[in-house]
């Protein structure tokens, strides 16, 4: 029982960088407010400027050990928008065929290592056990081992395809390095029919433990885990879900298209908010404007990700995620605001990556030798933009005559959902912590909220995971530091 | 014996390159041989674990912040690992325990031998090139040790 309400948890696990959240009790011991504080890395924008923009789609994939493909991409995108070149169809073909590789490998991650055990060993497990190895206990080895397989093959079609598997080296500016070999899609293809069984086993296994559990579902249809935000993706020409490239989609709360525009007019429509509080900025929809941190109509905050994907586009690609996806929306109304469906959507998604890169496979263009144009334009300014596995990724340089930099801003997608992280970790522990009462299973429940962004904060603070994990600390009415729990 | 050198860290952090210029001296010295391979990653958990199965040894490098000397140098082995800057990862699990996990899982894809080699640095928040002189002179040292464990075996 808190003494005095202040409740400590370090560190945080299974999330992606370093942070922390504050949670303030009142008199009651119950939650006043709470905020989520990210502690940033300096200069990583500063640090490249004075460099050939050409480097930057290798530089910037160590921003994350995490999603490099990303950063990669958007980079390389960035760059020839720089030098205002258009690689060849079936050099975006490749490039697309790696990135759903590691789409797959992305949220399979995050799936089985840090949502799942949730779901799969309930939020209130010991700590000890609510872990990959508790699932593993629980539903069996053969589980791992079929996981542990389609990761391994999905890095194995990162590296035929990028170069190397976790820092793809293949994209330059105008294409990519080289075309693929009949051998090596081949090999592709196998792995890939691998790779699509597992994910329609893995949204299996989602539907039968967490919607097929009322307990899950209530928890995933109800108002703790709910904020009716604005919504940004990426979408293609039918207005299909498009991961590599396309225009940005806005819907409101409503449900109603709010905005539609090209990455490289992004500055028209989204502005940065800054609280003292927190190193990391808050973004929001300009023509709404910044009104704190609550949802709705009235307000410019928007979420990005797999949900707001889904919520801004006319579906999938694809015939099983597109079937899945019809489903999901059976359950929930469109758009869905349920964040733990945030794991929904990523499971779906996954399984749309495994079709759609055993589909590209078998293009017709996947072998073509085409797969370059040579820059021949002065350079100037640039924008790129991709969906990464937690949302839209900006990239945006500024360069002299000679292709040198002279600016670089970066939007990821974690920093487009800070303020939606802390409405819902704030919400999260104000209908979870009362009277000062906190265990860890209630703690992991206000983790919950923001695990379901699957949130990357080496993105966010341009870092690189592996320092100090996240720490919750909850404080009494004086200010004063109550409870310390940690786990790892 | 299928062997793997592989430098961990990050070269835009300063000494937190460590590894990886470990890594790439080794690279370097070694040049092209079927069953040897040196990689430079910048990551940990599950995907280190990707990186490291099917080798029969695996020597892995990687700067530490453990309150030592700046510069020091240890070897130990996994059992002996408690979690390091960059081998653990809060996005899924650290090394060690992803290595329990592999073994757990698919013994035979695991390497029978894990040698880690630690550079002791300072934890820094300011992207810089480079490593401060003496993290540069402890990797070369580390370089030199691998090298000629490589050429005992």
């Amino acid at each position: 029982m808190a003494e005095q309400g202040l409740i400590k948890i370090e560190p945080v696990t299974r999330l992606e960088g370093h942070a922390k959240i504050s949670i303030f009790l009142d008199k009651k011991g119950d939650v006043d407010d709470a905020y989520f504080q990210v502690v940033e890395l300096r200069g990583f924008e500063k640090f490249c400027e004075g460099r050939p923009v050409e480097e930057m789609p290798i530089i910037t994939t160590r921003i994350c050990g995490v999603c490099p493909w990303n950063h990669h991409l958007a980079s390389a995108k960035a760059v020839e928008a720089v030098y205002n070149v258009d690689p060849p169809e079936p050099a975006k073909k490749i490039r697309e065929l790696g990135y759903q590789a590691f789409f797959v490998h992305d949220h399979s991650t995050h799936f089985y290592a840090l949502a799942a055990p949730d779901f799969i060993l309930g939020p209130d497990a010991a700590p000890a056990q609510r872990n990959l190895a508790g699932i593993l206990n629980k539903v069996g080895k053969e589980i791992g081992t079929t996981v542990l397989k389609a990761l391994r093959y999905a890095h194995e079609i990162e590296e035929i395809v990028g170069g190397r598997a976790i820092h793809p080296v293949f994209a330059i500016p105008g294409g990519v390095g080289r075309p693929l070999t009949e051998k090596e899609v081949q090999g592709i293809q196998e792995r890939g029919e691998f790779l699509l069984d597992y994910g329609k086993f893995t949204l299996k296994t989602f539907e039968e433990t967490v919607l097929g559990n009322k307990k899950y579902l209530d928890m995933i249809t109800g108002d703790t885990y709910r904020h009716k935000t604005f919504y940004m993706g990426m979408v293609d020409k039918e207005k299909k879900v498009s991961l590599y490239d396309g225009d940005l989609h806005v819907v409101s709360p409503n449900g109603k298209q709010f905005a539609q525009f090209h990455p490289k007019e992004y500055l028209e429509h989204i502005s940065e908010h800054v609280e003292p509080w927190s190193y990391v900025k808050f973004p929001y929809l300009k023509k709404v404007g910044w009104k704190g941190f609550v949802d709705g109509e009235d307000s410019g905050i928007y979420r990005v990700g797999p949900l707001a994907r889904f919520n801004v586009s006319d579906g999938l690609t694809t015939t099983l995620a597109q079937e899945a996806y019809r489903r999901m929306y059976e359950t929930l109304q469109k758009p869905a605001h349920e964040t733990l469906a945030y794991h929904w959507a990523r499971v779906i998604e996954m399984l749309y990556s495994c079709e759609r890169l055993l589909e590209l496979t078998h293009d017709p263009e996947i072998m073509d030798k085409n797969v370059r144009t040579i820059p021949t334009s002065t350079p100037n300014e640039g924008i790129g933009a991709v969906e990464a596995p937690r949302g839209t990724l900006i990239h945006h340089y500024k360069t002299d005559a000679d292709g040198i930099l002279t600016g670089v801003n970066l939007i990821v997608a974690t920093t487009h959902n800070s303020p939606a992280i802390c409405m819902s970790v704030k919400k999260a522990a104000q209908k979870m912590i009362k009277k000062g009462k906190v265990d860890d299973g209630i703690l992991n429940l206000v983790e919950m909220a923001f695990r379901a962004y699957d949130p990357c904060f080496a993105c966010a603070t341009h870092t690189l995971p592996g320092h100090m994990p996240l720490e919750i600390s909850v404080f009494d009415s004086h200010r004063r530091l109550h409870k310390r729990i940690s786990r790892g | 014996m299928k062997t793997l050198v592989i430098g961990v860290g990050n070269p835009i952090l300063g000494d937190d390159g460590a590894g990886i210029y470990a890594a790439e001296i080794v690279a370097e010295a070694v040049g092209s041989n079927p069953d040897l391979q040196v990689k430079m990653v910048s990551t940990g958990g599950l995907r280190l674990l990707e990186e490291v199965l099917g080798y029969d040894r695996v020597i892995l490098i990687d700067g530490t912040v453990s309150g030592e000397q700046i510069g020091k140098i240890r070897k130990i082995a996994l059992a002996d690992l408690s979690d390091t800057t960059h081998l653990t990862s809060a996005h899924d699990l650290s090394f060690s325990t992803a290595c329990e996990l592999g073994n757990m899982l698919s013994h035979e894809w695991m390497p029978s031998e894990i040698e880690i080699y630690t550079i002791e640095i300072q934890r820094t928040t300011v992207f810089t090139d480079g490593l401060s002189p003496v993290v540069k002179k402890a990797a070369h040292s580390v370089s030199k040790m691998i090298l000629q464990s490589l050429t005992k075996n």
